[in-house]
């Protein structure tokens, strides 16, 4: 399992001001797009508990749903990844 | 299925309920303002992935003062222009000034709202196709003309004299006779001809930017 995996989509503001922060820090992501199929759906779904994106599950089981930049940044930064 | 969220920005309220409804029966959900204050109260409560944005909004900030503000605080938003100028020139501002990731659509060069659909999907997607930016067509009305002409023409339509146009712009009177001259040369208006120039270019102005002026 990837150090952080984001669920996401391309229409989807939110996700691209996260990948663009991600990418900003250098940080490697698996990216499941939700809209790819139902299955991944589901996935972000479970995790998340609701049907919002993105969804930024990180490898020791958390997750955040929809961060601001300075709450993922703090969460990566907390976690040794960048 | 997410929903994908977009705000409708719009003066008229027939046509922004028609933009609401075609959109949510697309599957979008929407939110709708009818100007750029009540469309920033909007963006501070909901989280659109992206705006259809009028430029004409009456009095205040119109759509390209409300996209400027936009771009810098949500980049990550798309925007499709939807408006009845044939070009950003015509409010004052340069193309190039534009985010790049728009669609720009005329209201009159809409065959149905299906293409209003697909350039929101475009936009969402990041594939703007120039089919999407009807402000680069070169057959937009006044494609010819500078953004001085235009804001010269523009001030013609409104009524106002030489001595005014050039007050307001700052400049000489005789600079404004020499605008104004090349306008009627590029608008192919004879001078010396029977009729009005000022009134004729004026009527072209007030075509251009969707005012419909039928013969009697």
């Amino acid at each position: 399992m990837a150090e952080v995996t984001f669920y996401g989509a391309d229409w989807c503001s939110d996700c691209r001001r996260s990948k663009s922060l991600l990418n900003a820090l250098g940080v490697e992501f698996e990216m499941k797009d939700v809209e790819q199929s139902a299955e991944l759906a589901a996935e972000s779904e479970a995790i998340a508990g609701r049907k919002n994106i993105p969804v930024v599950l990180f490898k020791d089981g958390e997750h955040m749903v929809e961060p601001s930049d300075a709450d993922l940044h703090a969460a990566l930064t907390k976690r040794g990844l960048i | 299925m997410y929903n994908r969220h977009v705000v409708v920005v719009e003066d008229e309220s027939l046509l922004r309920d028609l933009i609401a409804k075609t959109l949510e029966s697309s599957g979008f959900q929407v939110t709708t303002a009818a100007n750029a204050a009540d469309a920033a109260r909007v963006f501070k409560v909901a989280d659109p992935d992206a705006v259809v944005l009028d430029v004409e909004l009456g009095p205040g900030p119109n759509g390209f003062d409300f996209a400027e503000s936009l771009h810098k605080t949500s980049p990550d938003v798309g925007i499709v222009f939807l408006t009845n100028l044939p070009d950003a020139r015509f409010a004052g501002r340069e193309t190039k000034d534009l985010p790049n990731n728009i669609s720009y659509l005329r209201k009159s060069q809409l065959v149905d709202s299906n293409e209003l659909v697909h350039a929101l999907e475009a936009v969402l997607h990041d594939s703007i196709a120039n089919e999407y930016r009807h402000d680069l067509d070169e057959k937009r009305p006044l494609s010819d003309l500078s953004k001085k002409q235009i804001s010269v023409l523009q001030l013609l339509a409104m009524g106002y004299t030489n001595s005014q146009i050039a007050e307001k712009r700052g400049t000489t009177v005789r600079a404004v006779e020499g605008i104004i001259s090349r306008i009627f040369q590029a608008l192919d208006i004879d001078v010396q001809a029977e009729g009005n120039a000022r009134v004729e270019a004026a009527a072209t102005y007030l075509r251009a930017s969707g005012k419909s002026l039928s013969d009697v």
